[in-house]
Parts: structure tokens; C-alpha cells; sequence
């Protein structure tokens, strides 16, 4: 029974009712609350900047200028009936989105946010996270063959086999960092920034950018920005959905269903539905986290790599696409 | 019953019965995703063990990099299993057979497995408890196992690069491209100027 209180105290303690610590699933909702409205705003940001773009408006109507769009989104998708293709493998149809939505998410777990905040400070995190990223791929796979129909599967394929050969350069750039630092634990890797970086020798601590490790392995960069662009189907390496293609790739089939409907995660699959073209949201997190602690600093970063992905990411079939619902 | 313990008899079982669901599932996609399963279970118990080391890199290297590898292969054939059942009552007797004796093997194994007396508690190369999993394994094969590590290291390369030599090949009558060609053509190669004057052909 011993443990039973334990591992109680542990989820759900306050500190202030006889618990000894403040419970791990408080600070793990708030982390996914702030996650999902910050989400929110990137898919925004992601369709406003590129209607810009392609001089369109982009989403205007919902709230002021067009402001609460996302949740707008999402409420229609929580209310929208459900569609799986008959000759669909149910199960996995269903657990696809859900293995994507959950292992996005689960990334953020060793995430530092503030010294001493992340929500487990893993002494592997580095390790944790090549984990997650490359379990990311069954999540893809399984929904394009669970649709039964060919342009999903071939498009699973392909979104597949990228994610899978980028992680490798991803994980080589990562490993530059970790021989600077000597440490897999994401909480040393951003103490050792401080304490070796650029801003700090020459005394200005304030330029914090110029601490990260972007600096003194510059080349890493590149090689690790080109594939981060890869691996979050950016252009120019947007190969799983091919312009030509009237289907979206992998999402062709999956619609909405009740089930996951509640889950915050359908939303980034639904590319078909959204029609603006949003890629999976959480995928990118999932991926952006890195260069947030490793390259950069945690948090601030996340907006600015966002940003420069989507801005490289224009083509004419979305243009159209999005022109079409707006 | 302590925290740990409640988690290795939910990994261990879960673990037993998706490897019993990987050999007696229909469809053999399901059996590779339930193989999946075992292995991320087995990472778990790794990670109990104190090994997280291990436990991730089992997550990386088979459930990330292998197991979508089979995934593709199993997800691309079309198994027909009419024609897979056709030999069945053929080979049952030597299936029989051989699994009778490797379960006996393992019996015996089982049973009369002992770690010798003298050696309990004595690692081969004594491990300061204080370091990490990652760095512990490090120090190990970047000194003592250095030139192993460099040749395992190498006999991968001439595998993979075996590999790539027995698929490669060049069939006669494929078109490719060769872009210095292309670069390299000028106008005066690829075109002709004709002078035409009017109300006469060429």
C-alpha cells in the first residue's frame, strides 16, 4: 500500500494538504494548456504569414483579426461527424493519429523550461527525445496503410522514408553538441551554453543569442536547419505532398471521428479539412524543441524557428487550396 | 509489492502476451506492430534495470530505425496466405520436431543454469557507481574495447557497402540523365540557323 501513497503523492500531491511535493500532473496540464493556446497561435501566425504571402488576408473573420481561429477550428472538428473509409483496418486507423498526437506531445516532457523546471530531467533527454522524434514515423505509416487506398499508403511512404534518413543528420549534428558539452541531460547542455558561450566571454551576458551553439558550430547549423526543413516537409523538401496530387498525402482519408475529436492533436492532422494547409503541428514541435535547447535557447527560440520555416514554405496548389475555403 | 516491481510485472506482462499476439495474429502487419510492442516493453524493463542507456538506444536503433524497415517490407508484399497454408500438414511433423527439442533445450538451460559461487558480485572491469549509464559505457569501449568497437565499426561498412554492390545494378536500355552533358551542350551543337526564302520550302 506503501507505494500506492507514494506514486499518489508524486501525480497528484499539494503541498499545503500533507503532500510533500507539488504533483507532476499540474505541472504537466499547465505545460500542455500553455502548449496548446501557443499551438493555437502558430497555426495562426503559420496561415496569416503565409496569405501575406501570397497577398491573400488569411483567416479574418473569427474573432478580431481573425484571432480565435484555431479554436474555431477546433470546435468544429469536435463537432463534425466522424468518416472511416469501410474497407479501412479500424483499429490502427484510429490509434494512428493518436500514437502521433501523444508521442508530439510526450517530447515536451524533458524539455527544460526554466532551471530546475523541466518535468523530468532526464540524465539521457538528448537520447529521450532521438527516441520519440523516431518513433514519430508509425504514426504516419500506420495511418496511410491503415486507409486502404493507395495515394494515402504512397504518401505514407515517402513522409516516411524523409523522416527516417533526416533523423540520421539530426542525430550526427546533435552529437557535435553533446562532445561540446560531455552531457545528455538537456538541463547541463543549456547551463553549459551560458557558461561557454561567446556573450558570456566578452562579458555582455544580455546578448544571450550569441551564447547558443549555433555559433561556434556554425556548419552544424546549416546542415541542421536544412534537415530540420526536411523532416518537418518543409520546402524545398516537401516530397509527401506532391503539387500535382489532389489528395494531401498521408491525411487523404483520415477525417475526423468523436473519439479524437476532444484530442487538441486531430486538429494538426486535418490538413484536409483546414484546406490551408497547416502541417502537423505537434510533428514540427516535436522537432523545433530541439534546436530550442540545443542551438538556441528554450522557449524564446520556438517562435523564431517557426517562423523561418514557414516562410520558406510556399507553394501555388495550397495558395489555391486556401483561397478556396477563405 | 514496491513501485518498481508493480512496473515490471505490467511491462513483463505486456510483453508476453503482444510476442504471443505477434505469432498468432492473421494479419501480419498487426504482428509487426505487436513486435513493436515487445520491444517497447523491453525497454521499459531495461530502463527498471537501471540501464537507460540501453533502454533508449533499443527504442532508437530496433523500434525506430529496424521495425519500420520490416514495416515497409511487410506493409509493400501482398501476402497471400491461401498459398501459405498450402504446405502446412507438409512440414507440421519437422516443425514439431525441432520445436520439441528447443523447448527441451531451453528447459534444460533453464534449470540448471547457475552463476558460479566465486563470481558473484565481480564485475570484469570494476565500475565506479557514481557515473552515468552513458559515460560508464563510454569509458568501457573507447579504452578497453577500442579496437573491437573500431571493428564491429567496420565490418558494418563492409556490409552495408556489400549491400549497395549486390542491388546496384545497370540495365542496358534505362535513359538517364547526365547533367554535365547537359550543361556542357552550346547553341552551335544543338541548333542550325536556316536562311528560308519566301515561297521556297527547305
Amino acid at each position: 500500500m506503501d507505494f500506492i501513497l507514494s506514486a499518489l503523492d508524486y501525480l497528484l500531491g499539494v503541498p499545503g494538504l500533507g503532500g510533500t511535493q507539488v504533483g507532476f500532473i499540474y505541472k504537466g496540464l499547465l505545460l500542455l494548456i500553455a502548449l496548446l493556446i501557443f499551438t493555437a497561435y502558430i497555426l495562426l501566425a503559420d496561415r496569416k504569414i503565409w496569405a501575406a504571402v501570397q497577398i491573400r488576408r488569411g483567416p479574418n473573420v473569427v474573432g478580431p483579426f481573425g484571432l480565435l481561429q484555431s479554436f474555431a477550428d477546433l470546435l468544429k472538428f469536435v463537432l463534425k461527424e466522424p468518416v472511416i473509409p469501410a474497407g479501412a483496418d479500424k483499429l490502427v486507423f484510429l490509434l494512428a493519429p493518436f500514437v502521433l498526437a501523444m508521442l508530439a506531445l510526450a517530447a515536451w516532457v524533458v524539455i527544460p523550461i526554466d532551471e530546475g523546471w523541466a518535468l523530468t530531467d532526464l540524465n539521457v533527454g538528448i537520447l529521450y527525445l532521438l527516441a520519440i522524434s523516431s518513433l514519430g514515423v508509425y504514426g504516419v505509416i500506420m495511418g496511410g496503410w491503415a486507409s486502404n487506398s493507395k495515394y494515402p499508403f504512397l504518401g505514407a511512404l515517402r513522409s516516411a522514408a524523409q523522416m527516417v534518413s533526416y533523423e540520421v543528420s539530426i542525430g550526427l549534428v546533435i552529437i557535435t553538441v553533446l562532445l561540446c558539452v560531455g552531457s545528455l541531460n538537456l538541463t547541463d547542455i543549456v547551463i553549459a551554453q551560458k557558461q561557454m558561450g561567446l556573450a558570456h566571454m566578452i562579458g555582455l551576458p544580455q546578448l544571450a543569442f550569441l551564447n547558443w551553439f549555433f555559433l561556434p558550430l556554425f556548419p552544424m547549423f546549416v546542415v541542421f536547419f536544412i534537415s530540420l526543413l526536411a523532416e518537418t516537409n518543409r520546402p524545398p523538401f516537401d516530397l509527401p505532398e506532391a503539387e500535382s496530387e489532389p489528395g494531401c498525402g498521408l491525411h487523404g482519408r483520415i477525417c475526423l471521428d468523436p473519439l479524437f475529436a476532444v484530442h487538441a492533436g486531430r486538429i494538426y492532422l486535418d490538413h484536409h479539412d483546414v484546406r490551408a494547409h497547416h502541417h502537423p503541428v505537434p510533428g514540427r514541435l516535436g522537432v523545433t524543441d530541439r534546436p530550442a535547447t540545443i542551438h538556441l535557447d528554450p522557449g524564446r527560440s520556438l517562435v523564431h524557428f517557426e517562423d523561418l520555416a514557414g516562410l520558406l514554405h510556399g507553394r501555388h496548389g495550397e495558395g489555391l487550396c486556401a483561397a478556396i475555403s477563405l | 509489492m514496491s513501485l518498481p516491481q508493480f512496473f515490471f510485472y505490467v511491462f513483463s506482462t505486456i510483453a508476453v502476451i503482444s510476442a504471443l499476439m505477434v505469432i498468432s495474429s492473421r494479419n501480419p502487419v498487426h504482428s509487426v506492430l505487436f513486435l513493436i510492442l515487445v520491444f517497447l516493453n523491453a525497454s521499459g524493463l531495461f530502463l527498471l534495470a537501471g540501464a537507460e542507456f540501453l533502454a533508449l538506444l533499443l527504442v532508437v536503433v530496433y523500434v525506430g530505425a529496424v521495425m519500420v524497415l520490416f514495416l515497409f517490407v511487410v506493409m509493400m508484399l501482398d501476402v497471400d496466405f491461401g498459398s501459405m497454408r498450402q504446405g502446412i500438414l507438409q512440414y507440421m511433423p519437422i516443425g514439431v520436431v525441432i520445436g520439441v527439442i528447443f523447448l527441451l533445450e531451453l528447459l534444460l538451460v533453464a534449470g540448471s543454469f547457475v552463476i558460479a559461487p566465486q563470481l558473484g558480485g565481480v564485475a570484469t572491469i570494476p565500475i565506479d557507481m557514481g557515473v552515468q549509464n552513458t559515460r560508464a559505457l563510454g569509458l568501457v569501449i573507447y579504452t578497453r574495447y577500442a579496437f573491437l568497437f573500431e571493428g564491429a565499426g567496420a565490418i558494418l561498412l563492409v556490409a552495408m557497402i556489400g549491400a549497395i554492390v549486390l542491388t546496384l545494378r545497370h540495365k542496358v536500355n534505362v535513359k538517364r540523365q547526365d547533367p554535365a552533358i547537359q550543361t556542357a551542350r552550346r547553341p552551335a551543337d544543338a541548333m542550325k540557323i536556316v536562311k528560308v526564302k519566301s515561297g521556297q520550302g527547305l
